[in-house]
């Protein structure tokens, strides 16, 4: 009960609710951090699911070497992202976050893109091709919008999955809302 | 606690808004069946 009365008096000082470190500032930096990754997954996924999806080429194995970013851990994954965002002069903070998180995002948003394409009832596009559109015509009047609802669920995890998993940017010195979970926790091993 | 509450009310936040995106641009009949 005694961390439940902490945490309302947390969030009910005014204090935490102003300034370049209050809350509404590192929910904005959460959301920004989140956006980019998802961005740039997005860039990456995307025309590599289409164009897969569409030809059948080499599917299975981009969808393997993909989902190995869901092996690897995300600690794992910001360490690595530190090095390259030190080794880029990008320095700590944001660049390194946004790189672990980009392979978090991508494995969910390329497999359920490649799946969506693939599934695509072949004897429409058949059809389709039959009455004289090219590749690019089936793939954006045909494939994508039947395909629609399943793109957007793996966008949707991507999402979720790197909203939750930002909070880690914080072990390298990044902004948004793991910030205050750090802070506590420092607050609470020297005080304690 | 207070940093994990709002990262959850946040991930919680994108579900809703991205399930609403899909609900105003995928028609009825094509929805994803859940």
């Amino acid at each position: 009960m005694r961390a439940l009365g902490d945490l309302l008096r947390w969030l009910t000082d005014p204090v935490n609710w102003q300034g370049s470190h209050g809350i509404p500032v590192r929910v904005f930096e959460h959301i920004e951090l989140s956006a980019i990754s998802v961005a740039v997954a997005l860039l990456i996924a995307m025309p590599i699911a289409l164009y897969l999806g569409h030809t059948g080429r080499a599917g299975f194995v981009a969808i393997n070497v993909a989902n190995v970013g869901r092996a690897l851990p995300s600690l794992a994954l910001l360490a690595f992202g530190l090095v390259i965002a030190i080794s880029l002069g990008l320095g700590l903070g944001f660049w390194p976050t946004v790189f672990a998180l980009v392979p978090l995002a991508i494995p969910p948003i390329l497999t359920n893109s490649y799946v969506a394409i693939r599934e695509v009832d072949r004897d429409i596009v058949e059809a389709a091709r039959g009455m004289g559109l090219s590749e690019g015509q089936i793939l954006r009047a045909i494939e994508v919008p039947l395909g629609l609802p399943l793109m957007l669920a793996g966008i949707r995890t991507a999402a979720v999955n790197v909203v939750a998993t930002a909070t880690l940017g914080a072990l390298v010195a990044g902004g948004a809302l793991g910030r205050f979970s750090s802070t506590g926790s420092h607050y609470r091993s020297t005080t304690s | 606690m207070a940093g994990a509450l709002l990262v959850a009310l946040l991930a919680v936040a994108t579900e809703v808004s991205f399930a609403a995106l899909e609900r105003a641009t995928v028609p009825a009949g094509m929805r994803a069946i859940r």
